[in-house]
């Protein structure tokens, strides 16, 4: 029963996302929503236990954002088998 | 299978057409007879403050639009506590038929219903 | 698996349509079947066939289009999103009596209940929001 959470810009529409996340789901950051990964105050790191965080590569290294750990910089292939690896997909925007 | 559908709807009423494309989702969600609440998070809140008068702008009254929910069996709406807390939002100031959901009960809340569409 | 994906962003406003058109790819190219494309609030806009983006950039509009004949898909357009917006199909345009119509070939207007409808067939449903 998990659920992939995307979202697509940091503000409310992050806000909200990681809000709804629980134990076991993924989140991953696409859009403008990849800027979150500069913010000294993110609370991307704040997640409920066994969560992962995934950044859309693309979209990171249009805007000139890098991606480390414990972020995962995924493709659009990756991306489609998220939602096929987790039963509902939320889309935060 | 016997599907529930939520509505979450994330903007305020009149900036632009979000709020009431999603509300007009709802609507046609419970008119298939589909289990169909509504969750008014974030600046979604703004939705039910009370004594909206919207002809001023002129739009129409979202707020009177919501009123039609339980003619098509939606009972209650529902809406966050902590976007209501986060924008100084008393209960007292929202339109009558309104389920608060706390912080902690949002995940949940969201999972229980076997479609979400966000707005 | 099935998938039905949702467009609320237009093409000149947000990237939805453009990470909308990349996932599609990956889907179709992945083996998936995408059982409804439905195009709502400003994504309505990606129908259009009137809009000339300059030629250094990409036209995302006929991306789409391309895309939806090629994999022969069941589009959507929400009708009430479009007319209010002012994409319409020629029965609109004479309907009520507009100067011009401009949807797309292979995109087909209708209601709201094409979103449940897609929702409710498919195994997950993916939005693109502004």
């Amino acid at each position: 029963m998990s659920t992939l959470h995307t979202t697509n810009k940091p503000g409310q529409a992050l806000e909200l996302c990681l809000r709804a996340v629980a134990s076991g789901d993924s989140v991953l950051l696409i859009e403008d929503a990849v800027y979150e990964l500069l913010s000294p105050v993110t609370r991307l790191n704040a997640l409920p236990d066994g969560c992962s965080i995934y950044v859309l590569d693309i979209d990171a290294k249009a805007r000139g954002v890098k991606v480390s750990e414990p972020f995962e910089a995924i493709n659009y292939d990756r991306f489609v088998s998220l939602c096929v690896d987790n039963e509902k997909v939320l889309s935060w925007f | 299978m016997s599907h529930s559908v939520c509505i979450i709807s994330t903007r305020a009423p009149y900036s632009g057409q979000a709020a009431r494309e999603a509300l007009d989702t709802a609507l046609v969600s419970a008119s298939y007879d589909i289990e169909t609440s509504l969750l008014l998070i974030g600046d979604g809140v703004y939705q039910l403050l009370k004594e909206q008068d919207a002809g001023q702008i002129p739009r129409k009254n979202h707020s009177a639009m919501l009123q039609v929910l339980p003619l098509y069996g939606i009972e209650t709406i529902h809406v966050d506590q902590v976007s209501l807390d986060e924008r100084g939002i008393s209960p007292d100031a929202l339109q009558e038929g309104v389920t608060i959901i706390a912080g902690d009960e949002l995940p949940q809340f969201i999972q229980q219903h076997s479609r979400v569409f966000n707005f | 698996m099935k998938f039905a994906l949702a467009v609320y962003g237009a093409p000149a406003n947000s990237q939805a349509t453009q990470s909308a058109l990349h996932f599609a790819r990956a889907l179709v190219a992945q083996g998936h079947e995408i059982v409804r494309l439905f195009f709502y609030q400003d994504g309505v806009n990606t129908a259009t066939a009137i809009a000339q983006p300059p030629q250094d950039e990409s036209n995302l509009s006929e991306e789409w289009q391309q895309f939806v004949q090629a994999h022969n898909l069941d589009a959507v357009v929400c009708i009430a999103a479009a007319l209010r917006r002012g994409v319409v199909g020629q029965a609109e345009a004479e309907r009520y009596k507009l100067p011009g119509n401009n949807l797309r070939k292979g995109y087909e207007l209708s209601g709201l209940g094409q979103l449940l409808d897609g929702a409710l067939m498919a195994d997950r449903l993916i939005t693109f929001g502004a």
